[in-house]
């Protein structure tokens, strides 16, 4: 698969996962790669509604194997944010569970 | 691999794009890949059509994001599904008026998804053991049959009910397993009587949600953060198995499912190769690794019990394969379990189109399973139509990858179902007669047929819907009836259902024809006639015409019309009104019109057919000749 979870896909770069999200927001959003870049927002956007929104959480919880907070899932505005936040989980995770 | 998949599609080779889509969504079933499945559906749709089918959700809980889920699965089930759902929590008024949304959607199937702490909260939390909660059961039990007997006042329409599940952790914890009366006992009865309900009314069945729940683990199955913020009670992990589960009510009532499973015989039906490691070598019998592969083969004799054909395609030597089959002490299933067996070393596509032919099925009957990725792969490139199930590397999870395939599924079972592979069996041995009895007649007339033709009678009408749903090839006009409509058809004045049924000196073959006329004053129309693809070539057709006349004449019609309407499929039926002296009165792309005066005719039964029309469809008695 050309997926990785969470952590692998961290250790390969940070260049990777934002590849990753990008992705799935392009599927989610049914928009192309390339009309994505990190600041790209509800706002800039049409397709990015409340629905997707969810859509998209659910995308990322399933495929990179985690977990997103009601607080934290109104957080997600941007491809940036949402990549600064699964940097922030794994770094978190790491600290968790040790010398995994 | 999207790479691959773009690539497939700009070259309009749909059937790799489709098997490669396929893997990479097995692989990822998350509401991303299902967008992008869609897409990748649309492109290949006008080559690669599915039946399309409407649902419609009545629900209490949030089930958007499962719906792409569905809509992609079903699409590489063949399914071309079209879904609305209603409001939240808004299903009884939905049911109850008639002009909602609901209705004027016109759903084929009608899926009410509705949780038990949304229905009965106090079966879920806060409730105390004790004559309040029975009472909540009983409320519960008498909306449901509210809802059912609304519903069916307004449409005809498959209805699915998601049973309720139980409670995870109950309010009064281990002491609710200790009481009669408690909020697991409830749901219990609850579903006990949905199950009840259900089997009364035609057309109504149980998605039995609290299993499938309990299936994958109640803790893991829910997030109840998303249920508090968007009233999603499902994790993601878990969502797509919804969709699987509903897809194994929708293929099977979309008439979308395999009639014949074909299997390999090395690494699936034993383990080992027998050509390498030899009778003695091969794994197969009670004991650990061979109990996978016996495994695999107890599930294909449930199979073979619910009306699914068995055939073997495999690479090996033919003679030494049938020994092992025959012989070997650890196998279940023995060589006349299977209906066609193709053991040779021609590719196995060329094999396949050779038993769909022999079975007198369609590709898009057959399923093939095989552990051989290229195998699988190479299938799936040359016949699309064919749903091909590829074994998981372990063979440990080889019986449950068949036994949960939507593929399989029924949701009612005929006699005719579990005796079909006896019937199959039968017809080898008719067509080894063919091959002995030198003229053609000299075969009709070895075969002894009897047929008996008379109106439905209730407990066929499932039969004869299923009839009209499955049978393609002679099909003159391949119109589809549910039940319930066959139900409503033959209590019509305008209308006859004829159930049409057929034996021979082999074997019984069941109900194998259908004929709905229509009629007003002294014409008639034949609005469906069709006949199982068991009894084609054999002059049935001829004969059920000639019986149709007579009871055209009883009821002073003067002419017969009928529709030929061409499909991929009915090749058959083509010629059936021009070989029978009909005049051709109107034909356009769509399909021709024809016409028979009643008593202008010779249209006579052939000699070698016996034929009765006792009212309740017995041989015997020859009311017609």
């Amino acid at each position: 698969m050309n997926l990785l979870p969470l952590d692998r896909a961290l250790q390969t770069g940070p260049g990777l996962l934002t590849t990753q999200v990008l992705r799935i927001a392009a599927d989610v959003f049914a928009v192309p790669m390339e009309g994505l870049t990190p600041s790209s927002s509800p706002d800039s956007i049409e397709s990015w509604d409340s629905l997707n929104h969810l859509n998209m959480v659910l995308a990322l919880e399933q495929e990179l194997s985690v977990q997103f907070s009601p607080e934290e899932m109104e957080e997600l505005l941007s491809i940036e944010l949402i990549v600064a936040l699964l940097e922030e989980k794994l770094r978190a995770n790491g600290n968790h569970s040790g010398g995994r | 691999m999207r790479e691959a998949i773009n690539e497939a599609l700009d070259a309009g080779r749909y059937g790799e794009a489709r098997s490669t889509v396929e893997m990479l969504w097995k692989g990822q079933p998350t509401a991303a890949v299902a967008n992008y499945v869609l897409q990748c559906v649309s492109r290949w749709r006008p080559a690669l059509p599915g039946r399309p089918w409407r649902v419609y959700f009545l629900r209490s809980f949030t089930l958007e994001p499962m719906i792409p889920l569905l809509r992609a699965a079903g699409a590489l089930e063949g399914l071309d599904l079209t879904v609305g759902a209603g409001p939240l929590g808004t299903y009884m008024q939905e049911v109850l008026s008639g002009d909602s949304d609901l209705y004027r959607f016109h759903p084929d199937t009608v899926i009410v998804a509705i949780q038990t702490r949304d229905i009965a909260p106090s079966l879920w939390e806060n409730g105390v053991p004790g004559a309040a909660l029975t009472a909540v059961a009983d409320y519960v039990i008498d909306q449901y049959t509210t809802l059912i007997q609304t519903f069916r006042s307004h449409s005809r329409a498959d209805l699915i009910l998601h049973s309720l599940e139980e409670p995870v952790h109950p309010s009064f914890g281990v002491f609710d397993a200790q009481c009669q009366d408690g909020q697991a006992a409830a749901v219990q009865s609850i579903n006990r009587s949905l199950r009840r309900l259900a089997s009364r009314w035609p057309g109504v069945y149980v998605l039995d949600y609290d299993r499938l729940v309990a299936a994958h683990g109640r803790q893991n199955w829910h997030d109840e953060r998303k249920w508090l913020l968007v009233r999603l009670p499902i994790r993601a992990e878990y969502q797509h198995l919804m969709a699987h589960e509903w897809l194994r009510y929708l293929v099977p009532l979309a008439g979308c499912g395999a009639k014949v499973l074909v299997s390999d015989l090395d690494n699936t039906l034993w383990g080992g190769v027998l050509g390498e490691d030899g009778h003695e070598g091969i794994q197969v019998g009670l004991e650990h690794p061979g109990a996978h592969y016996r495994a695999l083969q107890q599930v294909l004799a449930d199979l073979s019990r619910r009306g699914i054909l068995l055939a073997l395609c495999s690479k090996n030597e033919e003679s030494e394969a049938l020994a092992t089959i025959n012989r070997h002490p650890g196998m279940l299933l023995r060589s006349t379990a299977f209906a066609a067996i193709r053991i040779n070393w021609t590719n196995k596509a060329q094999n396949l189109r050779e038993i769909a032919q022999e079975l007198n099925v369609g590709l898009d009957s057959l399923a093939f399973v095989d552990d051989s990725p290229i195998e699988c792969e190479r299938v799936r490139r040359e016949l699309p139509e064919v749903t091909v199930i590829e074994l998981p590397a372990e063979p440990a999870a080889y019986a449950a990858a068949v036994r949960r395939h939507p593929a399989f599924e029924r949701l009612a079972l005929s006699k005719e179902d579990s005796a079909r592979g006896e019937m199959y069996r039968a017809q080898r041995a008719r067509a080894l007669a063919q091959g002995q009895s030198g003229s053609i007649e000299g075969f009709y007339e070895s075969l002894r047929q009897e047929l008996a033709m008379s109106p439905v009678e209730p407990v066929h009408e499932q039969r004869v819907a299923q009839l009209t749903q499955k049978t393609n090839q002679f099909n003159l006009t391949g119109k589809r009836y549910s039940e319930l409509e066959i139900h409503d058809l033959a209590r019509r004045k305008d209308a006859c259902v004829f159930q049409v049924s057929v034996r021979d000196r082999f074997g019984d073959n069941g109900i194998v024809g259908v004929i709905v006329l229509l009629h007003s004053g002294d014409a008639g129309e034949i609005d469906t006639m069709l006949m199982s693809c068991r009894v084609i070539g054999r002059t049935v057709e001829t004969a059920m015409l000639a019986t149709l006349l007579q009871c055209s004449r009883e009821l002073g019609l003067h002419f017969l019309e009928g529709t030929f309407i061409p499909t991929a499929k009915n090749g058959p039926a083509k010629n059936f009104f021009a070989d029978h002296q009909f005049e051709l009165i109107e034909s356009s792309a769509t399909g021709s019109r024809w016409r028979l005066d009643v008593e202008r005719n010779s249209v006579v039964a052939p000699p070698w057919i016996r034929i009765s029309r006792c009212k309740d469809g017995i041989y015997g008695e020859s009311l017609a000749s």
